[in-house]
């Protein structure tokens, strides 16, 4: 695409400066979601002892029955199931409560059982964010995902700020797509040789070139999701149906309010389920109730994107008889072009649409678009290698660049001792990230030497990934033996994964030491040292 | 950076560039088919959001002429307002 000088320049300012303003924070997003793809292989991870068997492929109709025979039967209006990674299923049993600021709540009793002992393994009362926000054994992955998503700040502040954050990344992804008009070429262009000015801005092309299409994807669905969450729903409730949210929803998801409170016949779970894993040829992972034992009683059952699919199903039952009535589609009461959009927003964001391997791609995909960051800061720091007043953005970068990793994996660190130190996990977790982020932060702005103190985060980086999985087996991990004959590959695969990352950043940190004793520090191929050194320099 | 805060082009491309793109985005709420799961009057737009707002903006940055920036801001702004505006007040 050709562009006249003044767009171009315009361009290259707008493609700079934006990451400038918020790179950092883009960065924060970008190196979290990397770890946040693998949400599921984190949690099996840092539980350990996981089933191999869906609680939903074991009868659960009769503990069912039982329970729901002793809950306030306000709390029956809906019941959701779902299942956990230690193999126990959670039954739901709510109604909806106003909140104290004004939007709807579930609020009930969620009682956590064992399909296999038929035994009762935690039961609490209180509303959906009070019962989710304290799990435990889920910490880790559940903290991940909410520092991706929300940056862990207050809603709606956190998703708009990670909307925002969406925002200029897609300014960058077709502000970099209009300005490298030579895209194919550069994306296969490494001049060896040159200057390293050159040599850099031919690494943060070519790794730009690849991403651009995966950042453009990530940015869209990012600031989808973020947007529709953060104001875009309740807005849109507030203009469609005169600010009635839970009207809107149930449209969205066809399910009318069921008004019946005639006392019906319960279907028998086990059969509808059987019926629904059937029909997609997987076990179910969630199930909703609406009205259980009244007439009008409906089920619907969620099943995983399995075979060709690339998003899952869901089937809809009676309530009362258990007989099938039909797939439903994602959203609405009929196949739509909305409900289609909206169904592979989640798959292209997440890339969990074909098991490990398209993780695995999404996660590489995402460190390259950190290195596009991280290289993009680089290349402008350098060019302003001479002017005086960007020491603090050396000193940030290479605060947030390690601070970030560093913190998460204090934040397991901290998952893994919590139990032996008296600590809940879910309130240790967090509080070790927020302390380890500030501690480096201010370590990056007091070091009065930098090119020793990116040596001194590499070899601090190392440390905490050799800490994470020693802190897991000492606190009685699964050890990989006995966690490969679970079926829990995640336990070897992210231990060996932890390994050889501290290995390789031992490696480095001695390279860069090798050369800044050679070459006097102007000749590092480090990127991050290099910044670092043209700020010691003024 | 006082002489950007006080630049018209600045406060057309950020603050009042995305409450353009809302407007757009509410006001399809009430234009655009519903389709026949009654849904895409809702979803499509929401979905559009980050494609609204980076047309807009884009629009702005790179148009050399701020009043035809204002005009195609208008045209896009008044008609959505209106219709916002009428299904509450009338």
């Amino acid at each position: 695409m050709a562009l006249d000088q003044r767009k171009t320049k315009a361009l290259v300012a707008l493609h700079g400066w934006s990451a400038v303003f918020l790179g950092l924070l883009l960065y924060a997003v970008v190196i979290t979601g990397a770890a946040a793809v693998f949400e599921e292989e984190i949690r099996h991870w840092s539980i350990g002892t996981v089933a191999n068997q869906s609680p939903f492929s074991l009868p659960i109709d009769k503990m069912l029955r039982a329970e729901a025979a002793g809950v306030n039967p306000e709390h029956l209006e809906e019941v959701t199931l779902s299942t956990s990674a230690s193999g126990y299923l959670g039954a739901f049993f709510h109604t909806h409560v106003k909140a104290a600021d004004g939007q709807i709540e579930e609020y009930g009793e969620r009682v956590v059982l064992d399909p296999a002992t038929a035994q009762v393994v935690e039961r609490r009362t209180g509303t959906v964010t009070e019962l989710f926000q304290q799990d435990n054994p889920g910490a880790l992955a559940q903290f991940i995902v909410s520092i991706h998503t929300e940056l862990h700040l207050p809603r709606p502040w956190g998703l708009m700020l990670t909307g925002i954050l969406g925002l200029v990344l897609l300014v960058s992804a077709i502000s970099g797509f209009l300005i490298h008009g030579h895209l194919f070429k550069e994306a296969f262009t490494l001049r060896r040789g040159q200057n390293t000015l050159v040599n850099k801005r031919d690494l943060h092309s070519l790794a730009g070139s690849w991403g651009l299409p995966f950042a453009f994807v990530l940015a869209f669905t990012g600031s989808f999701f973020s947007f529709a969450g953060a104001f875009g729903i309740p807005a849109m409730a507030i203009v469609a149906f005169g600010g009635d949210q839970e009207a809107m929803i149930r449209t969205l998801i066809d399910q009318p309010a069921v008004e019946s409170a005639t006392p019906g016949p319960a279907a028998n779970l086990d059969t509808v389920i059987a019926d629904a894993t059937r029909r997609s040829g997987a076990a179910p992972v969630f199930a909703s109730i609406s009205a259980w034992g009244e007439q009008g009683s409906r089920i619907t059952v969620f099943t995983p994107a399995s075979g060709h699919r690339l998003t899952g199903q869901q089937f809809e039952y009676s309530g009362n008889t258990g007989t099938f009535q039909r797939e439903k589609p994602a959203l609405g009461k009929a196949p739509s072009a909305g409900a289609t959009a909206v169904s592979l927003m989640g798959p292209l964001h997440f890339g969990n649409f074909a098991g490990l391997l398209s993780k695995l791609v999404w996660g590489a995909l995402a460190f390259a678009l950190c290195y596009v960051v991280i290289t993009g800061f680089n290349l402008w720091l350098q060019r302003r290698a001479g002017e005086a007043g960007w020491d603090w953005l050396h000193r940030s970068l290479l605060g947030v660049g390690y601070g970030i990793p560093i913190a998460m994996l204090a934040s397991s660190l901290a998952y893994f001792t919590a139990p032996v130190l008296g600590l809940q996990s879910h309130v240790a977790v967090p509080w070790s990230f927020v302390i380890v982020g500030i501690a480096v932060l201010a370590w990056s702005f007091t070091s009065p030497e930098l090119v020793r103190l990116n040596q001194q985060l590499f070899y601090l980086c190392a440390l905490f990934c050799l800490l994470s999985p020693a802190a897991r087996l000492a606190t009685g991990g699964i050890g990989w033996l006995g966690a490969i004959q679970q079926g829990n590959l995640a336990v070897p695969m992210l231990d060996t994964s932890l390994l050889m990352m501290a290995t390789f950043l031992v490696f480095r940190a001695a390279r860069q030491s090798r050369h800044a004793d050679r070459s006097g520090g102007q000749d590092g191929q480090e990127l991050v040292m290099a910044a670092a050194r043209a700020g010691q320099q003024r | 950076m006082t002489s950007t805060l006080l630049s018209a082009r600045f406060w057309i491309c950020g603050p009042v560039c995305f409450l353009l793109a809302v407007i757009v985005m509410l006001g399809m709420a009430l234009w655009f088919p519903v389709g026949a799961a009654d849904i895409n009057n809702i979803v499509i737009p929401l979905v559009l959001f980050p494609a609204l707002w980076a047309g807009i903006f884009f629009f702005a940055y790179l148009e050399p002429r701020l009043m035809r920036v204002c005009f195609v801001y208008a045209l896009l702004g008044f008609p959505n307002t209106a219709l916002i505006a009428a299904r509450f007040w009338f």
